[in-house]
């Protein structure tokens, strides 16, 4: 083993103060004893494959139960916002506007669209959007926000989001000269979810 | 294993919100209603002294140097585990506790002081301190949640009560809404903590009381 060279200053100072020094203490080899290394690592490393194993065991378990769980999320969303639809058919979506994540159709009923608008406050903003197959609005629905408790949240009230019902074409709110009244206080993401209906709108007379 | 002792221990004098002041920030940030709080209580709860109670029976075989390693480990692996749990039968709570249910983990080994307590004291000791020690933390993280949502919103019990919808105690219109942001957490927190801390003083008090009357 390397000593920094201070150290052997002070131990030939400390040799010629006192001649006899204590002999080197056994514990400066590596025994495969009690408290060695090797024991301590081979511990730690059973005590991380234990909890490795429980966290593998656990998501096996519990991983359909949580994709299903995922699942019946969107079927909610898909069922609030194009109500009466018997099947909800994924097709996939060819259009310029990358705000829109997925599109359903419901034969016969319509299209849901999920949008991500880009003007949400939090940037996180996801609904759902029932176009009916005249292109009027069928419903708004919200699948995740993260916007700010008590303001933009409260475009999840049922009040502001039956204004979108039976809408077509395109959508404003009375700010922006419309005829959409936002949630107070929370204009960003009110316009958001206007830009989110408009889109789906746009989709949907795209993929007529 | 003086239980009563130790509930009033956890509960009041040394609650670990209110009195150590530890897991404020998810005392703050999931406490925007009733069931977040209650929510996020009763998960640290089990996890604490499922905790607890593991590291405790380590005692005798893991050495003091990896220690503090093992608690990280044990602790951080239940807490993923509760966190798969919770995604998987109550998916509603996991929406309503956001991003602080994967930090679970991490709570519970600062509200059991990285395992201070479970390391030396016997399993069943460790799972009542656990125990404990999580009432408490439920009891704060309750009561502010409940008054955020009672000022903020007007509402008693969304999420729970009556379908999902709550007790709409008053038309939210006339709320303090600032309650439910950042702002209100931190007030109603600091009032919380100086009730608990008034309740934990006045718990102390009457065994002073009889001390000086002996003596």
């Amino acid at each position: 083993m390397k000593k920094p060279n201070q150290v052997g200053k002070r131990e030939s100072k400390e040799r010629q103060q006192s001649p006899q020094r204590p002999p080197k203490p056994e514990k400066r080899k590596i025994p495969l004893g009690e408290n060695s290394l090797l024991r301590i690592a081979g511990l730690l490393c059973g005590v991380c494959a234990v909890c490795g194993l429980t966290l593998g065991l656990a998501n096996l378990l519990l991983e359909d139960r949580i994709a299903e769980n995922q699942s019946s999320g969107d079927m909610g969303a898909l069922v609030e916002a194009l109500p009466y639809g018997e099947r909800y058919d994924k097709v996939s979506y060819s259009g310029s506007d990358t705000t829109v994540e997925q599109v359903y159709r419901a034969d016969g009923v319509g299209f849901a669209i999920q949008v991500s608008p880009v003007g949400s406050f939090s940037g996180e903003l996801t609904l759902m959007v029932g176009v009916n197959e005249d292109g009027t609005v069928a419903g708004v629905a919200v699948m995740a926000s993260k916007e700010t408790e008590g303001l933009g949240d409260r475009v999840k009230e049922p009040e502001f989001r039956e204004q979108f019902a039976g809408k077509a074409g395109s959508v404003k709110l009375e700010a922006d000269g419309g005829d959409i009244s936002a949630i107070s206080g929370a204009t960003v993401t009110s316009r958001a979810v206007c830009e989110a209906v408009n889109s789906a709108l746009a989709a949907a007379a795209e993929l007529e | 294993m003086d239980m009563g002792k130790q509930i009033k221990e956890g509960l009041l004098t040394r609650n670990p919100a209110a009195v150590q002041l530890l897991g404020l920030c998810a005392a703050l940030a999931v406490t925007t209603t009733l069931r977040g709080g209650l929510g996020m209580g009763l998960c640290a709860l089990m996890v604490l002294t499922l905790s607890n109670g593991i590291l405790s029976l380590l005692r005798e075989y893991i050495p003091k140097q990896i220690r503090l390693l093992t608690t990280v480990a044990v602790v951080a692996t239940l807490g993923a585990v509760a966190d798969l749990v919770i995604q998987a039968f109550l998916p509603g709570l996991m929406e309503e506790l956001g991003l602080f249910l994967p930090l679970l983990g991490v709570i519970c080994v600062l509200l059991g002081q990285g395992g201070a307590f479970a390391w030396e004291n016997s399993a069943g000791s460790s799972l009542i301190e656990g125990l404990c020690q999580g009432v408490g933390y439920t009891l704060v993280l309750s009561l502010v949640g409940l008054f955020r949502e009672l000022l903020g919103k007007g509402s008693f019990g969304s999420g729970m009560l009556n379908g999902g919808r709550g007790l709409q105690v008053f038309d939210p219109q006339y709320a303090a809404g600032g309650m439910v942001l950042p702002v209100g957490g931190f007030l109603v927190l600091a009032f919380v903590i100086a009730l608990i801390r008034v309740a934990a003083d006045r718990a102390g008090r009457p065994r002073k009381r009889k001390g000086a009357a002996k003596g």
